[in-house]
């Protein structure tokens, strides 16, 4: 039954492996800075893709991305601060038994932050994925602010708009890339398996799609629910990276920050989600240059805060200009076109997942 | 071929573009001849050529009115004293778009790209929170501005704030009360998405109820949510239960609406908040229904009268025409609570200025500064009304009263 594994796969392997390699290398060769950009590149990048497995591939347009991701933030936040600083940060009421003295490590924390995401996830998609378009859009919406509501209302746990600060650091870039590996890996064996077809059935055509026996309402749950695991693990991540969550930090602008980078890489290609969100985080710190004080043409230019937005806003206009259907459309990254791009020279190549 | 070709205009289009944004060549912000870049910033006991001071603040998103006028008090303490240990002092803005998440990218920036020595800022306290878990681990001394929540600074050893605590503030609020108003009844009426309403709000009901020595001195608790307009069901509950005072300690906009329906419902309750009031569009927006409305602030010209506090409020005039308030009063004592830490110290090793500023004493314009153990600014609290649209001084709670 042993078969040899094809040379994309192999080279996908070997991808992997490096960009690992260079993670680690990277967390003591590089800046805290550029850590700290590229891990929120990661972070990004499981969310787009989960975005894009949920809209791009399945066709179903939902904006519950704040809430599950923090969901995630706020399970890894609790499991991992330790007990003191649980009771020293709690002002408003004492910790609730169930988690002053949990101190968690951080692999089971964030698994389990990606699963109570997934079953949230499945909570908001059992009933609301019976709807369509513009409706799913609002209850998907609503179910996401009742979750930032929730924690708002639960002090005892989640200390309310207080919020939890000093979470250990337990992650680094390692951790965010393999989880980027994962997620990127994962979706795209889903999508292209018999369910990742189907799915995209779903999207096409949802009439003909039942018609050829695709079960919509378990493969659209299905496709939901496994975004919302990876959604819960960003969040986790992310919750890691910052040191402190907040209920505000997941309010709808996140959700439409990760649309604007999915939309910018093309909705239905991991590959562009990839490419977009590395634009969207390396480009607005690149940009900051835009808003210092300078010299045009000897005359002195103040700084103008808020001219990165402009700037930003701008290039996206650009870009949309150019490529309609975003930056790669529906083409996905793929080795064997890398190759035959090397038969001829002058051609210049863009890194991303297989 | 074709879509691969389009790609590369594209790419050709963001190689130009940030070619273009990279090509013009930097200048410091200050007035200084232009300096070259300090080598020696690593090593502490080396003084740079230029020490450079961070500023992390919100000066877009919905932060901006704040962030505003605390770049603009940490301006002018800048002109004051653009020197220190004989060089001149460079500020490097950077902006947060109010987001937590920035703030830590913003603080990260300061600390790797332009190898600040201190950071001032920021104004709200969830971004600082955000900014000094990525500075202690830098180990950069901060100065929070008008950031209350006492977890700002909590257990952590490089974070400092030029401002007092929502503890104090909310005891002092509730001794104004008590003790100057005569009231006897209260009900609160809090933002409860946003930690500064709930926090102060807290401190505000343990206080009352200890000065008034009455459990149910409390009558209600009215919340909502950060955005809503309409208040007319928490205000008709408000107006039956007829309280002394309702304290809403809220962010200005919410404010602004709150006393407007109030005074349509016909509330005759003295309506009390927190130092998020000190910004001129609260009276802009609410008018004539401001009118008796009284908060606690970090500051108001005529609640200090020191040498430093007068010279302050000239110098601010001088320069923007408008009087200072809490948060450029807190830009300007931040930026020279950290500037006299790094005179004392006699170097930019943050181990030393972090020694310094513990042993603070200095005369801001709110009166001498200490810190407390916790490294909290001990400070006066004023209290301010609102009388035919101008900020009158009423009373000042001083510390240990």
């Amino acid at each position: 039954m042993f078969r040899l594994p094809t040379r994309s796969t192999m080279l996908s392997w070997g991808l992997a492996a490096v960009l690992l390699l260079l993670a680690y290398i990277g967390e003591s060769a590089l800046d805290d800075y550029v850590i700290r950009i590229l891990n929120m590149w990661g972070i990004y990048v499981i969310l787009v893709t989960s975005f894009d497995l949920v809209y791009g591939i399945t066709g179903q347009f939902s904006l519950a991305h704040a809430g599950l991701a923090a969901i995630g933030a706020y399970t890894v936040s609790l499991l991992t601060l330790p007990p003191d600083a649980k009771l020293m940060s709690f002002l408003l009421q004492a910790p609730h038994p169930l988690i002053s003295n949990a101190q968690w490590p951080l692999l089971p924390a964030l698994l389990l932050g990606g699963v109570l995401a997934a079953l949230v996830g499945f909570m908001i998609g059992a009933p609301a994925l019976r709807l369509h378009g513009d409706y799913l859009l609002i209850v998907t919406f609503g179910f996401s602010e009742i979750i930032r509501l929730f924690l708002i209302n639960i002090p005892s746990i989640t200390n309310g708009a207080m919020g939890l600060k000093g979470v250990p650091y337990l992650s680094g870039l390692r951790w965010t890339v393999a989880a980027v590996i994962l997620a990127v890996f994962l979706t795209n064996r889903l999508i292209t398996s018999s369910y990742g077809r189907a799915l995209k059935c779903v999207r096409e055509d949802e009439i003909a799609a039942e018609a050829v026996g695709v079960n919509l309402y378990r493969h659209k749950t299905l496709a939901f629910v496994f975004s919302s695991f990876f959604v819960g693990i960003a969040g986790g991540l992310f919750a890691e990276i910052l040191g402190t969550v907040d209920p505000n930090t997941f309010r709808p602008a996140l959700t439409y920050a990760v649309i604007t980078m999915a939309i910018l890489g093309g909705l239905k290609s991991l590959t562009g989600g990839v490419i977009a969100a590395g634009i969207y985080t390396v480009m607005s710190e690149l940009l900051r240059t835009v808003e210092a004080p300078r010299m045009i043409f000897s005359y002195n230019f103040p700084g103008l805060p808020g001219l990165r937005q402009l700037a930003f806003a701008v290039m996206l206009l650009v870009l949309i200009l150019f490529a309609q259907r975003g930056l790669m459309g529906s083409n996905e990254f793929s080795w064997d076109w890398l190759l035959s791009r090397f038969k001829r020279p002058g051609t210049k190549k863009e890194g991303g997942e297989a | 071929m074709k879509k691969s070709m389009s790609l590369f205009h594209v790419l050709s289009i963001l190689l130009a573009l940030s070619l273009l944004l990279s090509a013009c060549a930097q200048t410091p912000t200050t007035e200084q001849p232009q300096v070259e870049e300090p080598t020696a910033a690593a090593i502490p006991d080396v003084i740079p050529d230029v020490i450079k001071i961070g500023v992390n603040e919100t000066m877009t998103g919905w932060g901006a009115a704040y962030g505003d006028m605390t770049w603009k008090g940490i301006q002018l303490a800048h002109d004051t004293k653009p020197t220190v240990l004989g060089k001149p002092v460079e500020l490097v803005l950077v902006d947060n778009k109010s987001e937590k998440s920035e703030a830590a990218l913003a603080a990260q920036r300061l600390v790797e790209v332009d190898k600040v020595v201190g950071v001032v800022g920021v104004n709200s306290s969830s971004m600082s929170m955000a900014q000094n878990e990525v500075l202690e681990k830098a180990k950069i001394p901060s100065m929070a501005t008008a950031a209350t929540n006492p977890l700002v600074t909590q257990g952590k050893l490089y974070a400092f704030r030029a401002a007092f605590i929502d503890p104090f503030q909310g005891q002092a609020a509730a001794k104004f009360a008590v003790e100057e108003l005569g009231a006897k009844t209260a009900v609160l009426l809090v933002d409860i998405a946003l930690d500064y309403p709930v926090g102060l709000a807290n401190y505000f009901r343990s206080n009352f109820i200890a000065y008034t020595g009455d459990e149910k001195s409390i009558l209600s608790y009215q919340s909502f949510q950060t955005g809503d307009r309409d208040f007319t069901a928490q205000l008709t509950q408000i107006k039956s239960l007829n309280p002394d005072i309702v304290f809403a300690p809220n962010e200005y906009a919410e404010l602004a609406a709150i006393l407007q329906q109030a005074k349509q419902l016909g509330i005759t309750a003295t309506f009390l908040a927190g130092d998020s009031a000190d910004v001129p569009e609260l009276v802009q927006i609410a008018g004539e229904n401001a009118e008796g409305f009284m908060y606690t602030a970090q500051f108001h010209p005529d609640a200090f009268t020191h040498p430093e506090a007068a010279a302050f409020v000239e110098a601010f005039r001088a320069k923007y025409n408008i009087d200072p308030e809490t948060f450029s009063v807190t830009g300007f004592d931040g930026y020279m609570l950290l500037l006299d830490a790094i005179e004392r110290a006699g170097s930019v090793d943050p181990e030393k200025i972090r020694e310094a500023l513990l042993q603070t004493k200095f005369t801001g314009a709110r009166g001498v500064t200490v810190f407390d153990e916790n490294h909290n600014g001990i400070l006066a609290v004023p209290v301010i009304e609102i009388k035919d649209g101008k900020k009158v001084f009423r009373y000042l709670v001083s510390p240990g009263d």
